[in-house]
């Protein structure tokens, strides 16, 4: 595999099964069993919750979700994002409720619109990390 | 609602504003001399100050960013003071630092507080490392950074949004970024005074792409600079050289840290709330405000913070700055002297020129640019991300 340039992710000891479920591409979301609702970014304890509770389960969540909004990068962050130039960042609203940042692949920025429906793809930048992306849904 | 409206003063303000082509080597250095302006500027010197209050950029010169004020006070000799530091991204944020000289005064800490905001943020990272830095920052590095984004791409999300919410245009975009050149080209702080051209909006619309739907000319600018201002109580503020400017209100809030869990692009209410802190603070409202200085990293937040504090019914930003409204001769000036987006954008001390030239302009020291019978700014600005500081500003005591 050539040499990775772009940021990877720092993972927390909150965040473990999350990123050892993308490697596996499985996406997981946290769920609260006090009050039910999914949970991301992935904590210690859930957000919802006035008391923070710590009652957490780690569960298979769609990974399908709908734009919330996008921009099409032209000028890159560092010279390792130059060669994805237009890449595209999205905001998406996962069916689960929490929302999230990532990259939409597979299509043009023109293709991608507000409201789209998306799903999870996963992308295996290293042996180690898999970045959870979003392509249009079928 | 802080309670202390009306209670505090600027009475120094001091500006370094190094040109196009300058280097700044010395971050202390500026510090030192952005100091000693406005403490010239208030005809005292360092031995009539006892607190400080510092804020702090990211990244170099120094071991500990958290103690900047302190690395200041060893580097102008300036001991047995109380102090303050506040790091890039915290609250407050660029203008509303001067609520923690309020703060520290009204708690009884110190009597005369010398704040102050500098940075060769340019010098010393130049520009492609200080967006890299800054995004290293801003973003979280587990769930954002390793998707590529910098400052601008949020500004394009909430461009995007902003859209389809409400139809607004990219002309409609470029209009704030007009008014904001042609007021820089007034201004000799400004970075680009005498080297950058005019611009109308078919200039902004062609300009190259960086984050659609923003273009090059709906961003700011990278740049060195930093202001200093003497903060003391108003019932003392007529006992100094220059006529004071009263502080009338302050609103504070924030929301926390990371721009994807923001719940709205488009409608930042938190700004509305912290907006309406201030204007209760000074009992005040939008009707009394004569200049606007909102934070204007990218041309979309000039339009969202025109709705948020009042200027314009929610979604109508655009609409609103149509035709030059808020430029030279328009009947809503904002941000005369250029914004962050054509005067100097120098991380924490970037937006701290909103307050440096609101003083300047309820003075009556703008020369050309001088807004006629300006008296009462409101001073807007965002931190990391989304945490809102608003200042309101008048030359009349409570």
């Amino acid at each position: 595999m050539a040499e990775y340039l772009k940021p990877l992710p720092t993972i927390q000891p909150e965040s473990e099964a999350y990123w050892a479920g993308c490697k596996r591409h499985e996406f997981l979301l946290q769920k609260c069993r006090t009050c039910g609702k999914h949970q991301f970014p992935h904590r210690t304890i859930c957000s919802n919750c006035d008391s923070l509770t710590t009652d957490l389960e780690v569960v298979k969540a769609s990974g399908k979700g709908t734009v919330y909004t996008h921009s099409a990068v032209y000028r890159p962050l560092s010279p390792a994002f130059g060669p994805d130039v237009p890449y595209i960042v999205v905001i998406v609203d996962l069916d689960e409720g929490p929302r999230m940042m990532s990259n939409m692949v597979g299509c043009t920025p023109d293709e991608v619109k507000i409201g789209a429906k998306v799903e999870v793809v996963f992308d295996d930048v290293t042996e180690e990390v898999t970045l959870p992306k979003f392509k249009l849904a079928e | 609602m802080s309670g202390l409206g009306g209670k505090y003063a600027i009475v120094g303000m001091g500006e370094v504003a190094p040109p196009k082509g300058t280097l700044y080597e010395s971050y202390y250095g500026m510090a030192s001399e952005v100091a000693g302006k406005a403490l010239d500027d208030a005809g005292l010197t360092k031995k009539d100050i006892d607190g400080v209050v510092f804020t702090t950029a990211y990244g170099p010169p120094f071991p500990y960013p958290s103690s900047t004020t302190g690395y200041f006070c060893e580097y102008a000799s300036m001991g047995d003071v109380w102090f303050e530091n506040y790091p890039y991204g915290s609250m407050p944020t660029g203008p509303s630092v001067v609520h923690r000289a309020c703060m520290g005064i009204e708690a009884g800490m110190a009597n005369t507080v010398l704040v102050i905001n500098s940075d060769n943020w340019l010098t010393r990272n130049s520009r492609q490392a200080a967006i890299e830095v800054m995004a290293s920052r801003a973003f979280d590095s587990q769930y954002e950074w390793p998707y590529g984004p910098y400052a601008m791409t949020i500004m394009g999300l909430m461009a995007q949004r902003h859209m389809h919410e409400y139809g607004t245009t990219s002309a409609q975009l470029a209009e704030a970024a007009v008014a904001a050149r042609k007021w820089a080209l007034m201004n000799p702080v400004a970075f680009s005074y005498n080297t950058a051209p005019d611009i109308n909006v078919d200039d902004v619309l062609n300009s190259r792409e960086i984050c659609m739907p923003l273009r090059r000319l709906d961003c700011c600018i990278v740049t060195d600079g930093g202001t200093a201002y003497v903060v003391t109580k108003a019932d003392r503020a007529k006992d100094f050289k220059k006529p004071p400017v009263y502080i009338q209100g302050m609103g504070e809030m924030g929301h926390g840290r990371y721009i994807s869990q923001v719940p709205s692009y488009a409608d930042l209410d938190i700004a509305g709330k912290a907006t309406r802190q201030a204007y209760d603070d000074a009992g005040m409202s939008i009707k009394d405000i004569d200049l606007a200085y909102l934070y204007d990293p990218a041309t979309i937040l000039t339009l969202i913070y025109l709705e948020q504090i009042g200027a314009c019914p929610l979604g109508e930003g655009g609409k609103f700055v149509e035709g030059g409204r808020i430029g030279p001769g328009g009947d809503f000036p904002v941000n005369t002297h250029g914004g962050l987006l054509s005067c100097r954008h120098s991380a924490f001390s970037g937006a701290s020129f909103q307050l440096s030239e609101a003083v300047k302009q309820i003075r009556g020291e703008c020369g050309e640019r001088q807004v006629k019978d300006a008296n009462t700014a409101l001073c807007l600005c965002e931190g990391g991300w989304f945490n809102i500081g608003v200042t309101i500003l008048s030359g009349s005591p409570r």
